[in-house]
């Protein structure tokens, strides 16, 4: 029952992710690009779905910085707009470059695995709000980076919109979420320098 | 987590009256439920379970457990002053009689504790009760010694303390109640012998 669920919240978001292409492109359209870019982002999710806890107590759910939530809601929406942005520029857009797709699953790769390892290392001590935790993580993956769940987010929008063949949309989404990203690390910081 | 993940949003069941203990004062405030979401991309889409329920004051921010809307200082006061009573009056019966010293020195406490008089037709209601109880001091303190913070446990032993020596030396009776009372209470015996000396001392106002 468990998987079932879990399965049917991966078909979901295989929908969701998929509508513009879905509504939008002729069958005969769809190439290897897609098929990537899907099986990418869905990998995302899946390693993301196993490797979270869901919160169940009250003490857990209780929010340090709403500034930070408000902000990551506007990241996941602008993300998922990212998305779809970037399948309609493929559609309607020159024909991609194959070593713009090449660099770009490259990017969507490198990013899904700072996450996976980032949100493995920190455990359930990896949230979207900011808050100071008793020790600084110094082992695994933040030995060389202070921030690699960041990054890897960056370098999965970014990525995806690439390995698409859509250069606008990545532009587009690295000048949004650049900024946005370098305020996340800077809070982070001064947080746990506080 | 951004693409997949869960999150906690809080709603407002209810605006509601209720005693504030920081504010010690009746203020207006929000009964709140927090309830977990199933996220894609962070947006909220499949509610999932109550995380929990909890009460906000809307002058200082207070936060605190949905039963602070069943708290009535009142009631909470006059209960205790009940409790106080019963304690003084268990404590002037453990020789097995109330004299008029007894009585007299119950009344004036409960004047001092509450500003209240205690009427003769109350006092002796609630003797009449404690007979037929037939409840000892430490039993009925064992009853209500749960809760008790380290100054009620002391109040105790001092309301106990003065209704039994009002009409002079301890009787058996009340020294054998008052020698258990520290068990009772969970009150270490050193500090209890130097809380009964304090209280056997005259007193400088008297």
């Amino acid at each position: 029952m468990k998987t079932l669920a879990w399965l049917s919240l991966h078909l979901i978001h295989g929908l969701i992710l998929t509508l513009p292409t879905m509504v939008l492109a002729p069958s005969s359209a769809i190439d290897w690009r897609y098929i990537w870019f899907m099986i990418g982002v869905l990998i995302a999710a899946i390693l993301e779905s196993s490797s979270q806890h869901i919160q169940f107590d009250l003490l857990e759910v209780k929010i340090h910085d709403p500034l930070a939530m408000r902000v990551a809601s506007f990241v996941g929406l602008l993300l998922l707009l990212g998305f779809w942005a970037a399948q309609i520029e493929r559609l309607f857009g020159d024909s991609p470059d194959f070593w713009m797709s090449l660099l770009g699953a490259a990017g969507l790769a490198i990013g899904i695995a700072l996450r996976i390892v980032a949100i493995r290392t920190l455990g359930k001590s990896f949230v979207s709000d900011i808050q100071a935790y008793n020790t600084v993580v110094r082992t695994g993956i933040y030995k060389w980076f202070r921030h690699p769940s960041e990054i890897g987010l960056l370098l999965i929008s970014i990525g995806a919109a690439l390995l698409l063949g859509s250069p606008h949309t990545a532009i587009l989404g690295a000048l949004l979420l650049t900024p946005i990203s370098l305020w996340r690390m800077r809070r982070e910081d001064l947080t746990l320098a506080s | 987590m951004i693409i997949w993940g869960s999150r906690g949003l809080t709603s407002v069941v209810e605006s509601t009256q209720f005693h504030c203990p920081q504010c010690s004062a009746n203020r207006s405030g929000n009964l709140k439920q927090v309830r977990n979401f199933f996220t894609l991309y962070f947006i909220p889409l499949i509610p999932l379970n109550v995380a929990g329920r909890f009460v906000e004051c809307t002058s200082c921010g207070g936060t605190f457990a949905e039963e602070i809307l069943s708290y009535d200082p009142e009631v909470e006061q006059q209960e205790t002053n009940s409790h106080l009573l019963r304690v003084m009056v268990m404590a002037a019966l453990a020789d097995g009689q109330m004299d008029d010293a007894e009585r007299g020195e119950i009344q004036k406490q409960y004047m001092e504790l509450t500003g209240l008089p205690i009427p003769a037709a109350t006092l002796e209601q609630e003797t009449e009760l404690a007979h037929q109880s037939k409840a000892d001091l430490n039993s009925y303190v064992g009853k209500i010694a749960g809760d008790m913070s380290p100054h009620g446990k002391a109040l105790v032993v001092k309301l106990a303390f003065h209704t039994m020596s009002a009409g002079g030396d301890l009787q058996p009776g009340h020294q054998a109640q008052l020698a258990k009372l520290s068990t009772t209470l969970g009150i270490p015996q050193d500090q209890y012998v130097e809380l009964i000396n304090h209280l056997s001392e005259p007193d400088p106002d008297a």
